[in-house]
């Protein structure tokens, strides 16, 4: 299984990852690995809205309730570099096999 | 340029769409949906490589078994049309080669059972000769 985050929110139990469509429709935002290395703070938010879509891509309110995690979350510089990896990961697969054996990681929501 | 020479390429690198949008032909002749291509886990493509390497190995395996049977098939009817007796007839397999170890060891007792069985006939037989012709004295 590909590389996800997992975290809980208001009692919600939310998976964070890229498939290809997603992944696709990134880059057709404009988003682009390059550039969120050069502008996190700019990239950061559009880039955790973005591994929303695969799993919870039809969620009620979806985003108010992902500002509102966002807030929330902590370590925020931690988990830029994470969420670049997912992004990652379905170009990834295509080309190679990604080494590394943790596929999941969790994420505490500390307020 | 020769063939497969790496030049600086002036190109700028491959979108991941594009690397996608180029890849799927790929994945929809080794079976994948498109939907399982671009909706599920972005790990499935390395299983359907792997699965398709060991659809080609048993490929592989069954060719060659097809060319083992062709050339019991080939020396056993070559050997029909030059035997000077019955006996030199190599003989077409009786049944299908054995797939599993267990196959094979099966097969081999079999055998084994057979050959025991031929010789305990055939040293009764000649027992049986040695013993009419005793009589016959």
């Amino acid at each position: 299984m590909a590389k996800h985050i997992t975290l809980e929110y208001e009692g919600i139990t939310y998976t964070l990852e890229f498939n290809r469509r997603t992944a696709r429709m990134m880059e057709q935002n404009g988003f682009t690995t390059e550039k969120a290395v050069e502008q996190a703070l700019t990239y950061l938010p559009m880039l955790f809205a973005g591994a929303f879509e695969m799993h919870h891509g039809r969620m009620k309110n979806k985003q108010a309730v992902i500002d509102s995690i966002f807030k929330g979350i902590t370590k925020k510089d931690e988990l830029y570099p994470v969420l670049i990896e997912l992004f990652q990961e379905p170009y990834v697969y295509l080309m190679d096999e990604p080494e590394d054996e943790e596929k999941k990681v969790e994420w505490k929501m500390e307020n | 340029m020769e063939d497969g020479e790496l030049t600086p390429s002036s190109k700028k690198p491959v979108s991941f769409a594009e690397a996608f949008d180029k890849a799927f032909p790929t994945y929809l002749l080794l079976g994948m949906s498109p939907s399982q291509y671009w909706d599920e886990d972005a790990s499935l493509v390395r299983f359907y490589r792997e699965a398709d390497i060991l659809k080609q190995r048993r490929e592989n395996v069954q060719m060659w078994r097809q060319g083992r049977y062709v050339y019991e098939a080939m020396s056993s009817a070559l050997s029909a049309l030059f035997a000077k007796n019955r006996s030199d007839i190599y003989p077409y397999p009786s049944e299908p080669f054995p797939i599993t170890k267990e196959e094979a060891e099966d097969r081999e007792r079999r055998e084994y059972e057979a050959r025991r069985q031929r010789i305990m006939a055939s040293f009764a037989g000649s027992k049986a000769t040695i013993h009419e012709g005793g009589q016959d004295e």
